[in-house]
């Protein structure tokens, strides 16, 4: 794969072809089955709802006027795509640029990963990269056509797009540094990646109602890992029992941000390693079986947690437990635990004195943490607005290769950490650094602000949240030699809506997109969110005060960081100034601001000199569509009888015939899901439990003319070998896997019919 | 399942072409913002616009990018020169003579509407006198010898009617990077459109 990125050869192969041998077989099937999945709704074979989550499923989310719509300033103009009305989901149109979301779990890069990361952002989308607060990366105005390859390239240096979206388990996030930190109880990196690949594609994580979110932290003090605000939050702590230690995790449920954000809530104070995966695995299969699925309100696990109340959850999730089929994923990790540890670039060095460059003690400050390990630390890389171009991404790879090898995150505060610094090396590595114009000092202060896209590319953005993060970086930063180390240390973070991607909920001064009427104008505001805690794992949320307009807030921010300089009291920590000094009196203090004056500079938003409007916003993609479990059974048969009608095209008639088999086993496991959850994942298990619960116990698969004779499309081929076909009898299979799925689908209506029309 | 696209040197889908500025620029940088809003108000280009993206925040980047269904349009920074770059990602038709000319058009057209237009007041001159070419698909066009080899005798020929002389080209760049070309007029000459090739439609 080197010699592609590094460009000595010049091919006439697409892609697909460059990288078959390169590529997990598992992974690149997976990839061509969404290319054809492309096809098929182009051709109108797929419905719109259902290609829309598959999609999502991809990591290919919608971007802002994807309906085709867009307000100028004076009036909303039609975006005139050549696709004309092909839709890649509902009001989506097909030539609509989109976002892709790229899951690293718990941020992890390696050079190589990043030289591909690079030159993915140059060829297909703008030539910029975006860190996540997911320890994701993004890439933006990516054309749908380019995504199978994309994610082809993607694929071969390790990296997977799949379930980056949609109603799935989101990238799993880990404290940036796991294995390097002082406080920490272990090293939580193996276990956030065993997880993350266990529950990847895992049947129990296929029918949610909604996203599902999860977090690993190694202390609990600490901010970094944010266990408190996630659907399962998973903390590492020791026992010592017999003399020995043990590990194992407290762990936490149902917290999530959001609209209305909740703390999670403690599942159980001690999940020992061995049980880490089947416990999380039982809180999925309870998420997926009593989580909300109509309602997309109100279908986030905290939602059964609050219903069911945390004592019941519990018993649930241990009954859960019981019933689960043993898989030997859940431990054999941990035969190899040291797999994960990392190997230094370099030996490890003490800095001298005299080695200093000017302005790197100030950089120094902020942006170097030691490590445990004697003679290195960890330098963070701070990214504005977590953008940074494909040019920096190259040169930052060719650093790391340099200073740190393989050591590599991406944190949810939206920087890069190079992990493994030998001492010595950190005034080199700064000057290198400040070369590619990515020194600047500030991480993890006032200065590092957490923004989501806002009004910039999604689709419900309300207020433009990286707007007005670029105008507060620039303004604070020009005031950061000055500022009270107090109210330097303050976090500051921007939502463009009330949906909290910017997590403003636990910042110090956290802002979410609003918009207000003002004198028949529409004027961008955002609520003003105070005394939220990043630390102790986002350890409390903040409540709003009230809604400023959108150009006040670089006066609020000034306004309450000086009252609170002026006022604290010794040792006073922000979020306990707030609460001594109470909402009535922080409003009143930013009572002038509210007010928006007759100034036409209030009607448009930062960075965007259009007249504000929200006239042209979409429909959120932030969870898809809920698209039942057995639609993409369905969906995915009929693929693979379209595609074996290919291979028979091309003449391959094993090839085809196995195909068709395979079409049939697929429905049929989908069918069987329905009245049988644990139908097992062997062609044996599927065909013996289709057979016994939809033909023999009922007879639901009966065709109410045919009878029986489609389901033995199926029995006459199982356990067949597929070889020596005629293309005749192959092409009679393709026909009779059609007739056998058309059969599932009418079985299917039957199963769901409204029991009055039965 | 669906037949693989293949990459062709001579078919490329991805072909950007940069003018840099005549500095000092002294053009506020929301100016360039304003002026590509107004692109797509008014219409002034003939293809699908969609919308405008602000970088300034990152360093020798896109600073300002205006979003097309066919090419980006930036003010662009990123090799340390800021100038009017004009990257064509899809729609791209014909040989290869055809796709570079057609990059070179729509790029010296928004370069034109650029130095006249009020919300620029004049401030922008461009340099045409050498002009940075790229390829950006490196399956079809990594940037090596080899490749200068096959494209440099077309872009030649194209860069010969657009500088009147044939100019000097030098390839840059690192393996890892695009395939890029610098095109300089021969004897200081300048890029012009021959009007008779301006084909934006
Ligand atoms: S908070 Fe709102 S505007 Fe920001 S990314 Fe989420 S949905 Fe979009």
């Amino acid at each position: 794969m080197a010699f592609l990125s590094k460009g000595t050869a010049m091919t006439h192969k697409s892609w697909k072809e460059v990288l078959e041998n390169a590529t997990d077989p598992a992974l690149a099937s997976e990839i061509d089955a969404f290319e054809t999945e492309l096809l098929l709704r182009k051709q109108g074979r797929i419905e719109e709802k259902l290609f829309a989550e598959v999609r999502l499923r991809r990591g290919a989310y919608g971007q802002r006027y994807d309906n085709g719509k867009r307000f100028d300033g004076y009036k909303t103009q039609d975006i005139a795509f050549p696709s004309g009305g092909i839709t890649k989901g509902p009001s989506t149109l097909w030539d609509a640029p989109g976002m892709q979301r790229i899951k690293i779990p718990f941020g992890g890069l390696f050079p190589d990963q990043m030289d591909v990361l690079a030159d993915l952002a140059e060829e297909y989308s703008d030539g910029i990269l975006h860190v996540t607060t997911r320890q994701d990366i993004q890439l933006h105005y990516v054309h749908i056509d380019d995504t199978p390859d994309l994610m082809r390239r993607l694929a071969a240096i390790g990296i997977t797009t799949r379930e980056a979206c949609g109603n799935s388990v989101r990238n799993v996030t880990a404290c940036p540094y796991s294995g390097v930190c002082k406080t920490e109880s272990f090293d939580v990196t193996p276990y956030a990646k065993a997880l993350a690949y266990f529950l990847l594609g895992h049947p129990d994580t296929q029918d949610f109602g909604r996203k599902f979110k999860i977090a690993f932290s190694g202390c609990r003090d600490e901010a970094c890992g944010l266990t408190a605000m996630h659907d399962i939050g998973a903390l590492a702590v020791t026992r010592e029992v017999d003399g020995k230690v043990l590990r194992g995790f407290e762990l936490y449920v149902g917290g999530g941000l959001g609209a209305v954000p909740y703390q999670a809530k403690l599942l159980s104070d001690w999940v020992p390693e061995t049980e880490l995966l089947p416990i999380s695995q039982a809180v999925c299969r309870v998420f997926a079986r009593l989580g909300e699925k109509k309602n997309r309100a109100r279908a986030r696990l905290k939602f059964v947690i609050q219903k069911l109340g945390i004592e019941e959850f519990k018993k649930v999730v241990a009954e859960e437990r019981t019933k689960l089929p043993v898989d030997s994923r859940w431990t054999s990790f941990l035969a190899d635990l040291s797999a994960a540890e990392e190997t230094p670039r370099r030996d490890p060095s003490l800095l001298t004195i005299s080695r200093r460059p000017g302005e790197f003690d100030i950089w120094k400050k902020t942006n170097v943490r030691p490590q445990r390990q004697a003679g290195y630390s960890v330098a963070t890389i701070t990214l504005p607005l977590g953008d940074l171009t494909s040019s920096q991404m190259r040169a930052l790879a060719d650093l790391a290769r340099k200073y740190v090898g393989d050591n590599v995150r991406a944190t949810v505060e939206q920087n890069i950490v190079f992990r493994w610094v030998p001492d010595a090396d950190l005034p080199d590595l700064y000057k290198d650094l400040k070369a590619l114009h990515l020194a600047d000092p500030g991480a993890g202060t006032i200065v590092d602000i957490t923004a989501c896209p806002g009004t910039d590319t999604c689709k419900l953005g309300i207020s433009s949240s990286r707007g007005l993060a670029a105008e507060l970086r620039r303004d604070l930063a020009a005031k950061s030699a000055h500022l009270d180390e107090h109210v330097g240390n303050l976090h500051i973070k921007i939502s463009g809506c009330f949906n909290a991607c910017g997590q403003h909920h636990i910042a110090d001064m956290g802002f979410w997109g609003v918009q207000r009427k003002v004198g028949g104008r529409t004027v961008p505001h955002f609520q003003v969110v105070l005394g939220g805690k990043f630390e102790q794992n986002a350890g409390s949320n903040g409540l709003a005060i009230g809604a400023v307009p959108s150009k006040n807030i670089p006066a609020v921010v000034s306004r309450l960081s000086t009252h609170y300089a002026e006022n604290r009291t010794k040792g006073e920590r922000f979020q306990d100034y707030i609460d001594r000094t109470g909402k009535a009196k922080l409003r009143a203090l930013l009572d002038d601001l509210i007010t928006v004056p007759d100034n036409p500079n209030y009607y448009s938003d930062w960075g965007d000199p259009r007249v504000y409007s929200i006239g042209d916003l979409g429909m959120g993609e932030c969870a898809g569509e809920v698209v039942p479990l057995a639609h993409f059974g369905l969906a995915s048969a009929e693929r693979q009888v379209f595609e074996g009608q290919l291979l028979l095209d091309q003449g391959q008639a094993n090839k085809a015939a196995e195909k068709a088999y395979q079409a049939m086993l697929v429905a049929a496991e989908a069918l069987t899901r329905q009245v049988f959850y644990d139908v097992g994942n062997s062609p044996d298990e599927i065909v013996r439990e289709f057979k016994k619960r939809l033909c023999e116990e009922t007879t639901l698969f009966h065709d109410p003319f045919a009878g029986d004779r489609f389901s033995h499309y199926l029995f006459k081929v199982h356990g067949s070998a597929f070889t020596n076909m005629e293309l005749d009898a192959a092409h009679r299979r393709i026909e009779e896997a059609t007739l056998f799925i058309e059969a599932a689908h009418a079985c299917y209506a039957r199963m769901n019919l409204p029991a009055a029309a039965e | 399942m669906i037949e693989p696209t293949h990459a062709s040197i001579m078919e490329p889908q991805r072909i950007s072409v940069k003018f840099a500025f005549v500095p000092p620029v002294n053009v506020p940088h929301a100016s360039f913002i304003l002026f590509f809003h107004r692109v797509i108000q008014d219409k002034l280009l003939p293809e699908t616009l969609i919308d405008v993206a602000d970088y300034s925040h990152v360093h020798n980047g896109p600073s300002v990018l205006l979003i097309g269904h066919e090419a980006h349009y930036s003010i662009d920074a990123t090799n340390g020169q800021i100038g009017l770059k004009c990257a064509v990602k899809r729609g791209l038709t014909g040989s290869l003579d055809e796709r570079i000319r057609r990059t070179f058009d729509k790029t010296l057209h928004l370069a034109n509407l650029l130095t006249k237009h009020e919300s620029l007041a004049g401030g922008i001159q461009v340099n045409t006198k050498s002009a940075w070419f790229s390829i950006e698909d490196r399956l079809a066009a990594p940037n090596t010898d080899l490749t200068f080899s096959h494209v440099a005798p077309v872009l030649a020929s194209v860069a010969t009617r657009y500088w009147g002389s044939q100019p000097v080209l030098s390839r840059l760049g690192t393996a890892k990077e695009t395939f890029q070309v610098d095109i300089s007029g021969a004897d200081g000459s300048e890029c012009r459109a021959p009007t008779r090739t301006l084909r934006l439609v």
